[in-house]
């Protein structure tokens, strides 16, 4: 028993060595604050990106479009993020950060409750604020969506729609029928339908629900089919529906006769894709949310006034609304088998 | 003293009960949904639903025998395969054929389930206490220390081919395809391996002993702290494997995939003649009341009920096997 | 077999304890609680380890000695618990043992069949082998755990107070099986504390009080009033109740008292300062009929009436409300919190009266407890002690001080001396008689027929459910009531 004893604790410590060796990586470098210079006589803002982690695809890919907008603008931009996703060394990192110096932080929170303190202190050094999937916080400026709750529901029904040639039966499908804004998603999916797709039909007023499994949404699509051999489409709401509802599909040997679409990562559904299971998944593609972060900043550095049907400039985003602090687009996006590769997502 | 016949031994048992009602539910259910469960596309999925609530019913099964009480196997199922399918991934393991990561989670599973019982066995610990604070340790070392994260695309093809073994294909009246997973003869075995210790080894006699009394069980000569020892290390290598049999299944590893699954299993255990003072329960008790809550879970939608009922149905069927054992208890006492 | 000679020394538990075990014989091993009985049986079967002494067995010394080496030995010891697995069949109950000894892998469902049959043939003793051991009575456990111990040619059986939970009849037909053993040249070592018993089945005695034994010789020619003293250190006689003073008016008066399938059609009278003895066999109603007057059944018919008015005693909050206490028949799960303090339990029911519109203070309660610790003389070094931490005798004296706190009318005692020694027995029968004279309406509920003839000035006897006998004064004999009762 003792040596077993040994043993695992040889083992516990062994884990949490290699842990802090993992977490005490280099996360900001703080950078020499960049001066503000000029150019054309005008002045050139000190941008910083607190990014809630780096060196993972959805934020690498982020960074990459913040780099892209960097070489495009001629204004360079921080960029930082903790190498895990930890809220405290999130916090560590703005606070670096607004201490250089800087005009403009713009950010995505880990934890947007424990960022308030410090981005409340940030505006008041005259720092304009901006975030993203932020929208329940105060202490910002603004905050940037690619939609909001109509805006993405419409855009799965219209995509469902598509490809069930809008016509036939469908249902609606959520993580959970407690999920706030899985709900939301599917309801104005369905007032979507109800006013453009008369020939489309809600069965039975059905909602289920995967539990964010994709393995019950597989059992559930059977289930349903089972029960409605008519049903001929699967709208989705959270990330584990369409591919667990493809699997369903691919199985039951249904492909291109029943169809399924949620929110879903190209990563995950690659192969449905491929295949053709799935004719097309929604996204929203985060490089273009945080470009317009950048811009939306640079406005406020000039002054420009944001308001109702602002341009961002960017594709989804050239008439923004704003309710509240948000500023939101319609930029989902279908990823389908010929563009996932260009989103390492 | 007036022996017992076979049948009034038969009808005492919970596990005569509880298949009782699984037959009555299958029959309203087929009633109810115009003959739909006979589907053999819907039978096909039923049985698939079973086998990771199975799996994890039977190592919740033999701690409750032992009048143990564990909390912590749904997560070390989820750690134990999610760490397996890392390495794997990191590693390339895996990727023609899945016994390397299979064995791997159970190895895994095996040294977290060796925690709970040197806590258990060694130090005499509570062992509802101890299994619900090393669940919240395992998840930390898995979220946090480990930092694992969803393995979907990149799962090892070996683990995904296995999840894709179709013993055969069966096709319903509407021409609807549905493949029978081989996995389920996994699960077969898997029962009747466990089955087996539990009734013809003198292990699974002393698991029954020790939930029985384990006073008694030390004085007639047993080792208690080495079975309690051996017998959490199994449980966590078979959660281990249940947890390696849900990854392949649903071609997905998540870390957080079967939290508070315990408050599913342990229920059902009880349900199908399991006793929270331990000592009782068998495998055909519990393999037949993870069918019954399989099979109501999964006609839900056939019988037209609601998506918002299915809890309260799901609960209901819970309380109504519940009842039934009890009453059963009492009036064997009677 | 020539005997077993041990001594011990060093712990306070035992003090150089003697005794010898001679080969064919039963020799009881008396004693009050706490005096070193239970330590004594560890050691000889090797859960504990002896500082000092030496232990023969069949004349070879024994150095060290495990449970198995005991077993191996034919040294048996049938606990008070028995150490049976309710959970299983009475077939694995007696088969494990053995099956563990030999190292088994694998259950062999023919091996364990004949084994088990082979352990009932021993005392030619017949009980279906599938019975799941939980269902059977205690007397049949007890048969099962001695066919169990025979199994391993056991040349010595320990019993740990086999008769604690037994009725009349089950201790009868134990001594049968005792006898009968004995005639085989198995040595019985049989610890007990209840005198007839010793007499009853002793051929050796030897008595211990406080770790040292202070009588070691044979039954005959012994005196019980000797044997008591040895026991309790102190000279011990049968007072009897002498009522002082008896009501006129009867304060509680139960006519026609019906509780199904429990008893039926019951009328007594009760009056302030008697002591109404009510006894019966188990499963006679007396248990239910107790219960009813404190309000936990409810009688389905009939009347009960107290000082002349009508009462209903519909709940024990009821009876608290109308002065009537219940003593129960189980004080560890109905009559006491175990796990608290002396001084809690003591003012347990009466928290109400000594807190101050509701709020407690803690000095207060331990002042009243004082009170009562003191007059009891519960034997305890501070109130503030849990209650588990007592001896059977003193925790029921906690009970009766819990209920005497709340200024009775009338007490409801219902085996108000299970498991008590006969110290403490006298202490609590002697407190009773004190109450009664003090004009507290007492009913006591005992199957002990020598408690019942010597405190009751009247005994009702109960029989399947009706009262079938009155007796009164000189006429309570105990042969008088195994008359009605059998």
């Amino acid at each position: 028993m003792k040596k077993v004893l040994a043993l695992l604790l040889a083992t516990v410590m062994v884990l949490s060595l290699a842990a802090c060796g993992g977490s005490a990586s280099k996360s900001a470098e703080a950078a020499p604050a960049a001066e503000a210079t000029k150019e054309d006589g005008k002045k050139i803002p000190v941008i910083a990106y607190a990014a809630p982690v780096v060196g993972q695809a959805w934020w690498d890919h982020v960074q990459k479009g913040v780099e892209k907008w960097s070489e495009e603008t001629g204004i360079e931009v921080i960029y930082k993020g903790p190498t895990d996703v930890d809220a405290a060394a999130q916090i560590q990192i703005m606070t670096d950060l607004i201490n250089q110096n800087i005009d403009v932080l713009c950010f995505s929170p880990v934890d947007p409750e424990a960022c308030e303190p410090i981005l409340a202190e940030a505006r008041e050094k005259g720092i304009i604020v901006i975030g993203t999937e932020a929208s329940t916080m105060e202490n910002m400026d603004w905050d940037v969506e690619a939609f909001d709750n109509d805006g993405i529901g419409g855009f799965l029904m219209k995509t469902l729609a598509e490809q069930m040639g809008e016509e036939g039966e469908y249902v609606t499908m959520v993580g959970d029928l407690t999920n706030e804004s899985n709900n939301n998603w599917a309801d104005s999916a369905v007032r979507y339908q109800e006013s453009n797709y008369p020939n489309m039909k809600l069965i039975d007023d059905k909602r289920v629900a995967s539990n964010f499994d994709a393995e019950k949404a597989y059992s559930v699509v059977k289930e349903l089919k089972q029960k409605y051999p008519d049903l001929k489409g699967i709208l989705g709401t959270s990330s584990f529906d369409a591919p667990g509802a493809a699997r369903a599909i691919k199985e039951m040997g249904l492909t291109g006769e029943m169809f399924a679409i949620s929110v879903a990562m190209p990563s995950e559904t690659s192969n449905y894709l491929e295949d053709g299971t799935l004719k097309s998944i929604a996204l929203w593609d985060p490089a273009l949310s945080a470009r317009c972060q950048l811009n939306a900043a640079v406005k406020m550095f000039n002054g420009e006034e944001i308001k109702d049907g602002t341009d961002l400039g960017e594709e989804g985003y050239h008439s923004i609304i704003i309710n509240g602090k948000v500023l939101t687009g319609d930029a989902a996006i279908a990823i389908t088998k010929d563009n996932y590769k260009d989103y390492n997502l | 003293m007036t022996k017992s016949t076979a049948w009034q031994r038969l009808t005492r048992r919970t596990e005569f009960w509880i298949f009782l009602v699984l037959i009555v539910a299958i029959v309203s259910i087929y009633f109810v949904s115009n003959g739909q469960l006979a589907e053999p596309n819907h039978i096909v999925t039923i049985l698939r639903a079973m086998i990771v609530d199975g799996l994890l019913g039977m190592a919740c099964l033999i701690v409750i025998v032992a009048g143990g009480f564990d909390l912590s196997f749904p997560t070390v199922a989820a750690c134990a395969s999610c760490i397996a399918t890392s390495i794997c991934v990191s590693l390339g393991w895996s990727s023609t054929n899945p016994i390397a990561g299979i064995i791997l989670s159970i190895i895994i599973g095996a040294i977290l389930g060796m925690l709970n019982g040197l806590l258990i066995a060694h130090f005499h610990l509570n062992t509802m206490l101890v299994t619900l604070s090393s669940s919240t340790f395992f998840l930390g070392i898995a979220l946090g220390i480990l930092k694992l994260r969803e393995i979907s695309a990149d799962l090892p093809n070996g683990l995904r081919q296995f999840g894709e073994w179709s013993l055969f294909e069966v096709s319903s009246s509407s021409g609807i395809k549905s493949s029978m997973s081989g996995i389920f003869i996994i699960y077969v075995l898997t029962a009747i391996i466990v089955a087996f210790v539990l009734r013809q080894t003198m292990f699974g006699r002393a698991l029954y002993s020790i939930g029985g009394s384990e006073i008694a069980a030390e004085r007639a000569g047993y080792n208690v702290e080495k079975i309690k020892f051996i017998l959490y290390t199994v449980v966590g290598a078979m959660s281990g494997f249940a947890g390696i049999i849900r990854v392949c299944l649903a071609q997905q590893a998540i870390p957080k995939a079967l939290l508070n699954r315990e408050f599913v299993i342990i229920p059902a255990v009880i349900l199908g003649g399991g006793s929270f003072f331990g000592g009782k329960g068998t495998v055909f008790g519990t393999v037949t009341a993870i069918a019954l809550i399989t099979l109501v879970t999964n006609s839900m939608l056939l019988i037209g009920v609601d998506s918002y009922w299915q809890k309260f149905f799901n609960g209901l069927v819970i309380i109504i096997g519940i009842m039934v054992s009890s009453l059963q208890a009492k009036r064997n006492k009677g | 077999m020539k005997g077993i000679d041990k001594s011990f020394g060093g712990t306070h538990a035992l003090d150089h304890v003697n005794f010898a075990v001679k080969p064919g014989r039963v020799m009881c091993l008396a004693g009050e609680n706490g005096c070193g009985k239970s330590t004594l049986v560890k050691i000889i079967s090797g859960v504990y380890t002896k500082d000092e002494g030496e232990v023969y067995f069949e004349d070879k010394l024994i150095e060290h000695i495990t449970p198995a080496d005991a077993t191996k030995l034919g040294i048996q010891v049938i606990y008070q618990d028995l150490s049976i697995f309710p959970n299983l069949t009475v077939r694995e109950n007696l088969a494990i043992n053995s099956e563990i000894l030999n190292n088994r892998r694998f259950v062999n469902r023919k091996r364990w069949d004949e084994t088990a049959k082979e352990a009932l043939s021993k005392i030619g003793y017949d009980i279906d082998l599938n019975a799941e051991m939980g269902t059977l009575s205690i007397a049949d456990k007890q048969l099962v755990a001695i066919c169990r111990a025979l199994l391993f040619n056991a040349k010595l059986i320990i019993m740990d107070e086999p008769t604690t939970s037994l009725t009349k009849r089950e201790v009868d037909a134990l001594f049968k099986t005792i006898r009968q053993l004995k005639e085989t040249g198995i040595s019985i070592m049989f610890i007990g504390h209840k005198l007839e018993e010793i007499f009853e089945i002793g051929d050796d005695v030897c008595v211990m009080r406080n770790g040292k034994n202070v009588f070691l010789g044979t039954t005959e020619g012994l005196q019980r009033k000797d044997l008591i003293y040895y026991m309790t250190g102190r000279e011990i006689n049968d007072d009897f109740f002498v009522p002082e003073n008896i009501s006129e008016e009867p304060i509680l008066e139960v006519e026609h008292l019906t509780l199904n399938n429990k008893y039926k059609d019951i009328s007594f009278k009760l009056h302030k300062g008697e002591i109404l003895g009510i006894t019966g066999l188990l499963g006679s109603g007396r248990t239910e009929l107790a219960l009813s007057l404190f309000g936990v059944e409810h009688p389905t018919g009939g009347t009960i009436r107290m000082s002349g008015k009508e009462i209903k005693i519909t709940s024990p909050t009821k009876a608290k409300a109308l002065k009537i206490g219940y003593l129960p028949e189980d004080r560890r799960t109905e009559g006491l919190c175990m796990n608290q303090a002396i001084d809690d339990n003591i003012q347990l029911a009466t928290l109400q009266e000594i807190s101050n519109h509701g709020v407690l203070n803690q000095k207060t309660i331990l002042k009243h407890a004082q009170k009562w610790v003191d007059k009891f003389s519960i034997k305890t070094d501070d109130p503030r002690k849990k209650a588990e931490t007592l001896s059977g005798g003193n925790q029921q004296k906690i009970v009766l001080s819990k209920w005497l706190a709340t200024n009775l009318e009338i007490l409801v005692l219902n085996g108000p001396t299970v498991g008590v020694d006969i110290g403490a027995k006298q202490d609590i029968h002697h407190l009773v008689h004190e109450l009664a004279n003090d004009g507290l309406a007492v009913i006591m509920i005992s199957d002990d027929l020598a408690e019942v003839v010597v405190n009751c000035s009247r005994v009702l006897v109960m029989k399947a459910g009706s009262i079938v006998g009155e007796m009164e004064g000189k006429e309570i004999t105990e042969d008088n009531i195994r008359q009605i009762i059998m």
